[in-house]
Formats: structure tokens, sequence, C-alpha cells
């Protein structure tokens, strides 16, 4: 069988070559790319729309993890995230009621955002961004205990 | 080479209807000439344009089921012609060389895209 995994292997340190299949993808992208300097404007309209299609198509069957299964992943995390917030504003004053939901919003954000960052639906600039936000959010909290304290 | 089909693909982008028709003559003519495939390298040589220009061209008579996008796969070391398969699914199941009797690594194998005539045109082309 003609297969293989793509980059490096990296516990044996040699390089993995493209299957067959990442090979045909290349020449695709390769030659639309060509396309794309056409004098034709039809042609380079056709070539930008090949390139879309031939990228979605190529990154599902590249994908480890089905989008079925992402997506119930994702609802199942919103409905706890949900059911959590429903409990902390039930059993808990609203100062700190406030604070669990924007904690669990979080989590939850960041779950969603691992979730699709692995299997490589979601761009590692994004994911980043992502994770920058509990600990913006951190900050902010620790600032906000430090004027406390110090007003004390 | 005026087949409803081909005539829909022409019809959908009229900015390019003189290029298709000249790209429709030589497909008629390599029909005509036994070659079964339609490399987008030789098209782009026949008609002076570039590659990728023959390729998407190509591509919208493929989409317009006018023809069929297959993949030759050849043995490096023989440049011998292995297999040729109508899906990128198929390509992983290409395994043995007969040339060399041996179980080729996909770096020892290169695929190239190509084109053939889909079955129902078959006759408007070779018409």
């Amino acid at each position: 069988m003609a297969t293989a995994g793509r980059g490096d292997d990296p516990k044996k340190g040699k390089p993995v070559v493209p299957s067959l299949r990442e090979q045909a993808h290349k020449e695709r992208m390769d030659l639309l790319r060509l396309a794309d300097k056409s004098q034709y404007p039809e042609i380079r309209a056709a070539a930008l729309d090949m390139a879309k299609r031939s990228s979605k198509h190529q990154r599902s069957q590249e994908a480890r993890v089905p989008p079925t299964l992402i997506l119930v992943l994702n609802i199942v995390l919103a409905m706890a995230a949900t059911l959590a917030c429903w409990y902390a504003v039930l059993h808990y004053p609203p100062p700190i009621s406030y604070e669990l939901c924007s904690i669990n919003i979080l989590l939850f954000l960041v779950l969603v955002g691992i979730s699709l960052f692995l299997p490589g639906y979601l761009s590692q600039s994004n994911f980043m961004k992502i994770l920058s936000w509990p600990v913006s959010h951190i900050k902010t909290w620790w600032r906000s205990r430090g004027d406390k304290q110090s007003e004390n | 080479m005026s087949s409803p089909k081909f005539e829909r693909v022409k019809q959908g982008h009229p900015g390019l209807s003189e290029l298709l028709d000249r790209l429709g003559a030589y497909i008629r003519a390599q029909i005509a000439s036994g070659q079964g495939y339609i490399v987008p390298k030789l098209a782009a040589a026949a008609l002076r344009l570039n590659d990728g220009e023959a390729f998407v061209l190509l591509d919208l008579l493929a989409e317009g089921d006018v023809l069929r996008r297959v993949y030759n796969v050849y043995c490096r070391k023989e440049n011998a012609l292995l297999a040729t398969v109508n899906s990128l699914d198929d390509l992983d199941k290409v395994a043995h060389c007969d040339f060399c009797d041996a179980d080729h690594d996909p770096s020892n194998l290169k695929v190239e895209v190509a084109f053939s005539p889909a079955n129902s045109d078959l006759r408007d082309l070779a018409a």
C-alpha cells in the first residue's frame, strides 16, 4: 500500500514522504497557482474558486476527528456550560455567581478552541486569541483583588 | 466538439468560449489519434497557454461532465505508467509495481493529473 503521513516522523527523525493523495493535491494546487497568473480574468476567477474548494475538501479529508463528532462534543460542552451557569446563579449570591458564570464561559470557549484546533479546523493565531481571553480575565481579576486589598 | 454539455460549459464561461473551442478541437484530435488521456501540460503546449490555464479549462470541462478527472500513477525509476485511477481515494490502493516487481514507497511513485472523456460524451467527442 502506498500510504504515508505528512511532515517528519518525530520518533524516527526521518522525513515522511507525502502520500500519493497529497502529491496529487499538491500538483493540483501548483497548477491552480500558475492559472492565477493568467491574463484571462475568468480563468483566474475559476482557479481561485477551484483552489478554495480543493483546499476545503483536502482539509476535511485530512481531519483526524470527524466534524460531526466535534459538533456533538461542542453541543455537549455548551449544554454543560449552560447548566453550570444556571446552577451558579441559583446557588450563589450575584457577585460570586457572575464570576462563576464568566469562568464557565471562558472554560467553555477554551475547550471549544482546543476541540477545533487539534483537528485543524482553527488556526494557531485564532487559538492563541482564545487562550488570551482567560489570561486577560485572570489579570483583571488579580488587579481588582490587589486594589481592594490596598483600599483595606 | 459540440455536445450539449460542452455548449453548457461554454455558456457558463462566455469569456473563455474561444479557448474552450480550441481546447475542444485539441481533445477531438487527441481522441482521434488514439490518445486515452488529455494531459494539461501537453494541452498547454499545444494551445500556447500556461499549464495552469490548460488545467483550469480542462477542469471546467470535467465539472461540466464532458471530461473525467483521472490520476495517472508512474514508477519514478522506470518512468512507466502503473495505474490510472478515477478518485483520490483510489490512489492509496496503488501498490505493486510490475516493472520493478516491488511495492513502492510513495516517494518512488509520481502522480499526474489527467483527463479522459466522460463515457457519455465519448461518442460526441469522436464525431
